[in-house]
């Protein structure tokens, strides 16, 4: 679990000091603020950590970060990822249950890692990124692209998804929490997304066993799918890290409320969230489900390039989505009353 | 033209204009039913752009947290019976139900044209964060979806408005 984290001058970020993470974390804030961006630099590094010493590998975790970087962020350099106009140079640090990993470059950097410190332990699990679209659909395409054309246009955060939904669902017993929240999606998607061996394609089969093809399956229910499958097919275990970028998107607000109750479930099992979202209905459940089992959601949140960070557990936080939400509201009272 | 004030929950509602103000709450017409029937404070009617507008005002000192389902849920019952009780209280009065209607509600409510009159039921609570009044209003508009829209009254479609302190004092409505 990613107890902390600290970075400056990394890409739109040019400072930030993440204490006391939490296994639900949320992060808010407008379009380019540097949310999904936040979200790939924590996965790079978990990822970096994950692959290392893994079976018969044998780059080292500067060699590891530096791919992870360049097929992540798809930067010509990875000093390019440097703040644009920043004097010193990206530095990160980020902690895994108490442990640091940590690493510096500069902006001329091309393909080599100045500075790299590792006090973690490979990490055994398997952590994973949502991006905001469903790659089921994608997935031959995404595959192709990076393993047979080795072009840019899908980062790793895509390959990473589409080579984990590659594996079968695996039988026998789950994880008890894993399994509930199966089902809960299997409630919410009224059916199951599967991947059928003899046609070589996805399909979704409804309730009533009834097949349909997956590009006349909505955008939703393939996204929440995938979570299904990554849990099904024990990709992820009750170490891994999940970053989701607008889980939101394409899912109707009361799905999200289903989805967000799914992710307290799964992090009561042990899995960690990275949350990033515009979403007030996002906000608002997290902060129900902090009220409800009293546990702790960072929320942070970037106003005007300032990075800050307040627990959802105190209420909801000083933040340009919530007072749009008020101002919403102020302008529906503002025409109906006149004294 | 006499000018006033009324102190209900901890604030001072300004109603300018006595002739269109009626404080049905302790109105002796209420006093004599009151043991069965739970209504708002006053009505206060309005003329916003030429319309007529009848605000049914009911004041709280504070609102149960909506996490606190059971209280929030009994919460939401009492505001609405009370805004459907005052509506019909008024139209009973009207109607001549009430005797005593004619010496104690002021003759512009009394002679009200009803019949292009719309309604606002306002609901204000002394100490409520504005973040949680979307909740509160969504809550009393479903309770209140058939009396709304049942269309027996064509009252207009939005007609619950919530405010906290702060609202109502920006709004002239307290002070």
């Amino acid at each position: 679990m990613i107890t902390k984290a600290a970075f400056t001058n990394y890409g739109p970020i040019k400072e930030i000091k993440l204490g006391k993470l939490s296994k639900i974390n949320l992060i808010i804030g407008a379009n380019g603020s540097g949310k999904t961006f936040l979200l790939k630099a924590l996965y790079s590094a978990t990822r970096t950590l994950e692959e290392y010493k893994r079976g018969k590998e044998q780059r080292s975790a500067s060699d590891i970060l530096k791919d992870k970087l360049y097929w992540t962020f798809q930067a010509a350099k990875i000093g390019d990822l440097v703040t644009k106009g920043a004097a010193g140079k990206l530095t990160a640090n980020i902690n895994f249950d108490g442990n640091e990993f940590q690493f510096t470059f500069g902006k001329e950097t091309a393909r080599q890692i100045n500075f790299l410190e590792n006090h973690v332990k490979p990490l055994t699990s398997n952590s994973i990124f949502l991006p905001a679209k469903e790659v089921i659909s994608l997935q031959k395409i995404i595959l192709k692209t990076r393993e047979v054309d080795k072009l840019f246009g899908f980062d790793d955060t895509y390959l990473d998804l589409a080579r984990a939904l590659r594996q079968t669902l695996k039988q026998g017993k789950n994880y008890a929490g894993f399994s509930k929240a199966r089902k809960k999606i299997k409630d919410i998607v009224g059916g199951r997304i599967e991947y059928d061996q003899t046609i070589d394609e996805w399909i979704y089969r409804n309730e009533k066993n009834q097949k349909f093809e997956v590009g006349v399956t909505a955008e939703g229910i393939k996204k929440i799918a995938i979570l299904d499958t990554l849990l099904g097919n024990r990709y992820l275990d009750t170490n891994s890290i999940i970053f989701i970028d607008e889980p939101e998107s394409a899912l109707h607000p009361t799905a999200i409320a289903k989805l967000l109750d799914i992710i307290y479930l799964l992090s009561d099992c042990g899995i960690q969230f990275f949350l990033a979202s515009h979403s007030y209905f996002v906000i608002k459940k997290l902060f129900l489900i902090t009220q409800e089992h009293k546990v702790d959601i960072p929320v942070i949140s970037c106003e005007k390039d300032e990075w800050k960070i307040d627990n959802l557990k105190d209420g909801m936080p000083d933040n340009s989505i919530i007072d749009e939400s008020i101002k919403l509201y102020e302008e529906e009272v503002d025409g109906s009353i006149k004294w | 033209m006499v000018s006033n004030t009324i102190k209900e929950s901890g604030m001072e509602f300004t109603t300018g204009n006595q002739d269109c103000f009626y404080y049905i709450e302790k109105s002796k017409s209420y006093q004599k039913i009151q043991e069965n029937v739970k209504i708002a404070e006053f009505l206060y009617l309005r003329f916003p752009k030429g319309k007529r507008v009848i605000n049914i005002i009911e004041a709280k000192t504070s609102t149960p947290h909506v996490k606190n389902e059971n209280r929030f849920n009994e919460y939401i019952d009492e505001v609405t019976q009370k805004f459907v009780n005052t509506f019909y209280m008024y139209i009973a009065s009207i109607l001549g139900r009430h005797k005593l209607t004619i010496t104690e509600m002021p003759q512009m409510l009394r002679t009200l044209d009803l019949s292009t009159a719309d309604f606002s039921f306002v609901l204000v609570i002394n100490n409520a964060e504005k973040e949680w009044l979307p909740d509160i209003k969504d809550a009393i508009n479903k309770k209140m979806r058939m009396f709304i829209k049942n269309k027996i009254w064509v009252i207009s479609p939005n007609p619950v408005i919530v405010l906290n302190a702060e609202l109502a004092l920006q709004k002239g409505i307290i002070n």
